[in-house]
Parts: structure tokens; sequence; C-alpha cells
């Protein structure tokens, strides 16, 4: 299902507590109204009883009873629902009531002196009795204070339901206008609010291969919500960037081995064709042609093993749960260099103070050794030694190769890793490198978790070292048999 | 001529330098880096530079920037692995002259390299005239008044260098240096020996006379004034 937009969301929340509000102003309003009108209804229906109570008068010639002059009575709150009332006393015998009126009303006082609703003929009427209300004699001019009257005086209250409701419309029509402007305004804050996501959108999709420029607009980086989000597309992009011109530099320099490769295979080719020759030039051209294969055999093996251990890298996970025994690696290693240092007149000396166990591919620690001999080897002048160290610290082992030999410029020192490096004259094919080697020594090192180092003197020599961590499970005495994983 | 390849790749450099010295039997020297290249460029004055780009110790743009700088004329065509076009032209703005991309066909290369020469030396065909001698510089031939003239290879040379700056003196100096690399034993008084060997070849017999010994200056490939 599609959902809604923030926009809409945002909006719909504003709208929603809107509407209850102004159902809570509109309910507020119409018992606020109602009080106050019953509050005055109550009292012009007081003051109405005392005019009727005021009506009444003692009959001339000290005869008994009262008298009640109703033509006067007062207008009724309306015309075509007349009020109704009763007049009694209890002192002189006495009773006058309006035409509508009943018996029956009486009986729903609550209590002495309170209002009470009733219906007369389904219209709702409200009334009370004012009780011992003194009458005053007009002829005489003499207060009786012993002769009082009991009033009751009741009027329809529709009106006041009616006007009650009346305020309640109103505050709901009010509320109503107010809702449609107050979303309208939310819509159109929440999309302002939202602009500098769209600016950040479009900065974003400008991104390619050939443009790596992201700005985040000044509006995103300064709205508090968007600014990590701004400042984490950065970060990515900038990590994507270098990732994405490393994958091409490595592109280009192994295009450029292989073209060179196979412009040597070319050449050997074309120049063995160029003319007639003899059987024996032929044997000598196929030879030649057999070792520029070798080589560019060679090329490939070393341009994926180093694309393999900088994947490692990349994925960041041991690959191996093997245990490899570093002496035995190394000693392998001497091994097989054995045959470069004596073509070169070389000499490797190992030596080994304490063995430990890494978790490592044997094979992979093997290659790191043969590269790391095979480049000091390359640079040390003929009867020259090589040293292979091998020590333990209290939890890295630290394995080192020392030559006595031409050394690194030191302007050269922090490039000796890169692959393919340039300005190294073992890439002059006289020594037969292609500068992978070191480059897949500290890949392969990186992704066992240790680290490279080197150290140069020019025409003094160099020292390369390598510090791995001692596994967990390898403990450096131990028999190289890890103990099994709790499933 | 001599030519003078500047290229790591031992292999290609050999390759290269085999192929003209069989095809076009051109004096050959390799420069395996690019200071080596330099200072061998610098030293000895060649017919043509054939450069490789990515080179130890000097990179290969460096070397002819500076090469450029101290005036030297020499044709260079580059020999590179990367063929953008953005490189290109930085190529030939720092003073290259042609350029061919790694993997090349050794066919165009050495067409290339005789282009180039002859260009430097105001020839615009392979086939040099000088009068009625033609010298046809792709199969090696040399013919005189329609006849075929059959030359040893070092006679060929001396003729080819001769006849691509005709009227021109050349001292045996130049010759010396123009003809020989630095795997030749070099003795002057042989250049005497291939000059009456080619006055035999292509003069005897013939009403002009086209090789000229300036006793004391040099040689010269031309039609005497006056005399024709």
């Amino acid at each position: 299902m599609k959902r809604l937009s923030l926009t809409g969301r945002l909006t719909a929340v504003v709208v929603g507590a809107q509407l209850l509000l102004a159902i809570g102003l509109v309910l507020v309003g119409i018992t606020f109204a109602r009080r106050q009108l019953l509050a005055a209804f109550d009292m012009s229906l007081q003051g109405k009883a005392r005019a009727i109570a005021a009506l009444v008068y003692y009959p001339p010639g000290g005869k008994p009873g009262l008298l009640i002059d109703d033509d006067e009575a007062p207008p009724p709150f309306d015309a075509s629902r007349p009020d109704i009332y009763q007049v009694t006393s209890a002192i002189r015998p006495f009773e006058a009531h309006s035409k509508n009126f009943d018996t029956a009303f009486l009986r729903g006082e609550p209590s002495r002196g309170e209002y009470w609703n009733f219906t007369s003929k389904g219209v709702p009427y409200r009334g009370l009795i004012l009780r011992k209300v003194s009458i005053r004699d007009a002829e005489i001019d003499t207060l009786d204070t012993d002769v009082t009257v009991d009033v009751f005086y009741a009027a329809p209250t529709l009106d006041i339901t009616r006007r009650a409701n009346e305020v309640g419309m109103m505050v709901a029509g009010a509320s109503l206008m107010l809702l449609v402007l107050t979303g309208l305004l939310a819509a159109w804050a929440v999309r302002r609010g939202l602009w500098p996501l769209h600016g950040l959108a479009g900065e974003a999709a400008g991104i390619s291969v050939k443009n790596w420029n992201f700005r985040p607009p000044k509006a995103a980086l300064e709205t508090p919500e968007l600014a990590p989000l701004a400042q984490a597309i950065e970060t990515v992009l900038g990590k994507l960037e270098l990732a994405f011109e490393q994958q091409r530099e490595f592109l280009a320099d192994a295009a450029h081995e292989l073209k060179t490769s196979v412009a040597i295979l070319k050449s050997t080719f074309q120049s063995l064709l160029q003319k007639p020759r003899s059987p024996h030039e032929y044997r000598a051209g196929l030879l030649d042609l057999l070792g520029d294969v070798d080589r560019l055999e060679e090329l490939l093996n070393r341009m994926l093993r180093l694309a393999r251990a900088e994947q490692q890298v990349a994925d960041g996970e041991p690959r191996t749960l093997e245990v490899a025994d570093l002496a035995s690696t190394c000693e392998m290693a001497v091994a097989r260099i054995k045959n470069l240092a004596a073509t070169r007149g070389v000499e490797v000396q190992f030596s080994a103070d304490g063995g430990g166990d890494v978790r490592a591919d044997p094979e992979d620690l093997e290659l790191v050794w043969v590269n790391l001999l095979e480049n000091a080897i390359q640079h040390s002048p003929p009867s020259s030694t090589v040293r292979l160290q091998l020590k333990r610290t209290a939890d890295n082992a630290c394995i080192s190769v020392q030559d006595w030999g031409t050394g690194i410029a030191p302007q050269d020192l922090p490039y000796i890793f890169e692959r393919f490096r340039r300005g190294d004259p073992s890439r002059s094919r006289e020594t037969g490198g292609f500068g992978l080697g070191l480059a897949i020594a500290k890949a392969i090192v990186e992704a066992y978790g240790g680290t490279i180092q080197a150290k140069s003197m020019q025409h003094e020599g160099t020292r390369i070292w390598v510090n791995l961590p001692f596994s967990k499970q390898a403990e450096p005495d131990s028999s190289a048999v890890p103990s099994p994983e709790p499933s | 001529m001599r030519v003078l390849v500047i290229e790591d790749e031992r292999r290609l450099a050999e390759n290269v330098a085999r192929s003209l010295k069989e095809n076009a039997a051109w004096a050959v020297d390799v420069a395996l880096d690019g200071e080596n290249g330099l200072h061998l460029a610098e030293s000895v004055n060649y017919d043509l530079i054939v450069l490789d780009l990515m080179l130890p110790k000097m990179d290969g743009l460096e070397l002819l920037r500076r090469y450029r700088k101290q005036g030297h004329k020499t044709p260079v065509l580059v020999l590179t692995a990367r063929d953008e076009k953005g490189s290109v032209v930085t190529l030939l703005n720092a003073g290259a002259d042609d350029y061919l991309a790694k993997p090349f066909d050794l066919g165009e290369f050495l067409a290339r390299a005789k282009a180039l020469v002859r260009r430097a030396k105001g020839q615009p065909t392979p086939l040099l005239v000088v009068a009625d001698l033609e010298v046809n510089t792709i199969e090696r031939s040399v013919r005189r008044a329609g006849r075929d003239i059959t030359l040893t290879p070092m006679e060929y040379r001396v003729l080819e260098y001769l006849a691509h700056r005709p009227r021109a003196v050349v001292s045996k100096t130049e010759l010396l240096e123009h003809l020989y690399d630095y795997n030749w034993e070099k003795f002057s008084n042989v250049i005497e020996v291939y000059i009456s060997g080619l006055r035999r070849k292509i003069d005897d017999g013939a009403p002009v006379k086209l090789i000229r010994t300036l006793r004391g200056q040099g040689y010269a490939l031309r039609v005497e004034e006056g005399r024709r």
C-alpha cells in the first residue's frame, strides 16, 4: 500500500487536532450558553412570579378572601405557549391560576424553593414556587404582613435550547472555517519546511561516476533534522569516490601492464616474421615467445592474487579457521626463494626467537614472506645478506626482513606498498618484478588484521616488518589444535 | 641512421631494436630507464628517439620536456599504453612528433619511424632521388639510370644517410656518429673503404660523378656544378 506523503500526514495530524478542539469548543459553548441563559431565565421567572403576587389585593370593604387582577399579568416569553401560574394563600381562602394550569405540575418540585423542569402538552417548561410573598393593599395602604401568598410560576424553555444551539452552531461554523484555513496553512508550511529536502535530493541526483561533487544546500545543513542526513550522504559519497577511484586506477594500471605484455608478444611475433629465418632462429624466437607468455601468466596470477587479497580486506572477515605455524611458513618461504637468492648471489638468513601460531592460511603467509624476501633480494648487491627474523611480543608476532642493499629514496618510501609502483628500478625487468609483490603482501597482512611498515636508509638498506596478532583460539604455546567452538 | 630506444621492458626494447636493425638497417642504442635515456639522448646526435612513457627513475614525459628545453630537434616517437585523448594532447604539446599506442603493429611502427626521420631531413617521400640515382628506403634498393645496384649493408647505410641530405657536406665524424651504435667497434678508416666501394658501384662508367670528397671537410652526394 502506498503510504501517505509527509505533507499529507502532518496536515492530517494538524486538522485532526483542530477537529477535536472544535468539537470540544462547541460542547463547552453550548453548555456555557445554556447555563447563562438559564440563569437569566430563572431571574426573570422569579420576577414574573413576584409580579403575579403584586396583582393580589384585599377585597374592598373588609370582605374575606383575596382578589387578583389577572388582566395585568406579565406578558409571556412566547405568546403561542403561554406561561403557567397559580397563586394560593393559606391564611385567607384564595386560589387563582392561569387557564393552562394543572395541579400535577406542582408535584415535580424537588425541594422547597428550587426550580424544576416538566412538560405540558409536549412543551418543556421550567417553574418555581415562591412562598410567603407578602401582599400589599393599595387602598388601605397598610402592610398586612400576616397575609401571604404562595406563587407558582412556569414558562416554556424551548427558547433557551434554541438559543444555546444557536451559539453552538456559531462556534462550530467559526471552527470549521478556521479548520480549513489552518489545514491549508499547515500543508503550505510543511511543504515549505521540507523544501531543503528537495534541494538535497536535487544535489544528490547530480552525482555520477564523472561528477562526485556533492555540496549539500545551506538550507539543508542549517535544518537540524536534515543536517545528519546531508553529512551522511557527503561522507558515504566521499568513501565511494575513493573506492571508485582506486578501482579505476587499478583497472588503468592493470590495462597498462597487460597492454605492455601483449605489445611484447606481438612485437616478438612480428619481428620473427619480418624476414625468412633459419630453423635455429625460429627456435630461439619460439623460446622467447614462451618466456613472454610465462611472464604474462605470472602477471595475471599476481593481479588476481592482489584483487583477491584486497577483496578480503574489503570484506573484513577472517576467511579461514586454519592455524598457521609462523616458523614453518618462514622456513617454507626461505626454501622457495633459495633459487633466486643463489642466482643473485645473496645469502638468506632466518632466525626465530620463539615461534607462535596465528589464525591464517599458511599459504597466504608464505606468499607474504616470499614477496618480502624477493623484494629484499632484488635490492641487494651480490654477496650480501638478507635477514628474515621472527620475534614475539605480548600479543603480536613480529616478522621482519632486512637487507643491506640500495635502500629506498625518502620520496619513494610512502609509495612502496602501492601496486604497480613507479620510480622503482625493480620495475625494470632486469629483476623480473611487476611492482605488485609488496602490494600483495600488504593486502594479505591487512586481511588478517596485521600491519606492515618499512624503514629505509639510502645506500644502507631497508627493513620491512609485519605485525600479526596471535589468534585467541591459537595460543602461542598450544599444540596448534584450536578448541572446538561451542555450538 | 641512428636511433635511441628508451623502454624499460627489456623484451620490447629488444624487439623494437631488432626490427629497426633488420628492416631499416639503422644503428640502435637501447636505454632501459629514463635517466640513462636522457643522458644518451643528450650526448649523441640521434636521428630518431623512440620513447616509452612509464619509465623507472625518470618519467618519459619529463624526459621529453627536458630534452626539448635544451633545444634538440631530433624527432621523438612515443610508445604509450595509455591512449586517453588528454594524454595524447599533452604529449604532442610537450614536443613529441608522433605516438603509437601499445600493443602496436611493428610494420606501422617502422613506417612511422621512417616517415619521422624522412620529414626531419626534409624528404617528402621514401624514394630519394639525386639526379638519376634512386634510393628506395622501403625496399632498401638502389638504382642508377634504371640499372639496379647491389650494395653491402654498410654501403647502403652510408648512401642512405647521404641521400637524405643531398648537396650537404657530411663529415666523417658525423657519418661515424650516425652509422654505428655503441655496440660496434669504430674504425674511422672503414668509412673511406665504404665510400670507395660506393664510388666504384655508382659512379664508375657514369658520365656524371655523384659522390664527392671534399678534402678535410667530408663527403657530399651531388652533381658537380659546371661539369654537367
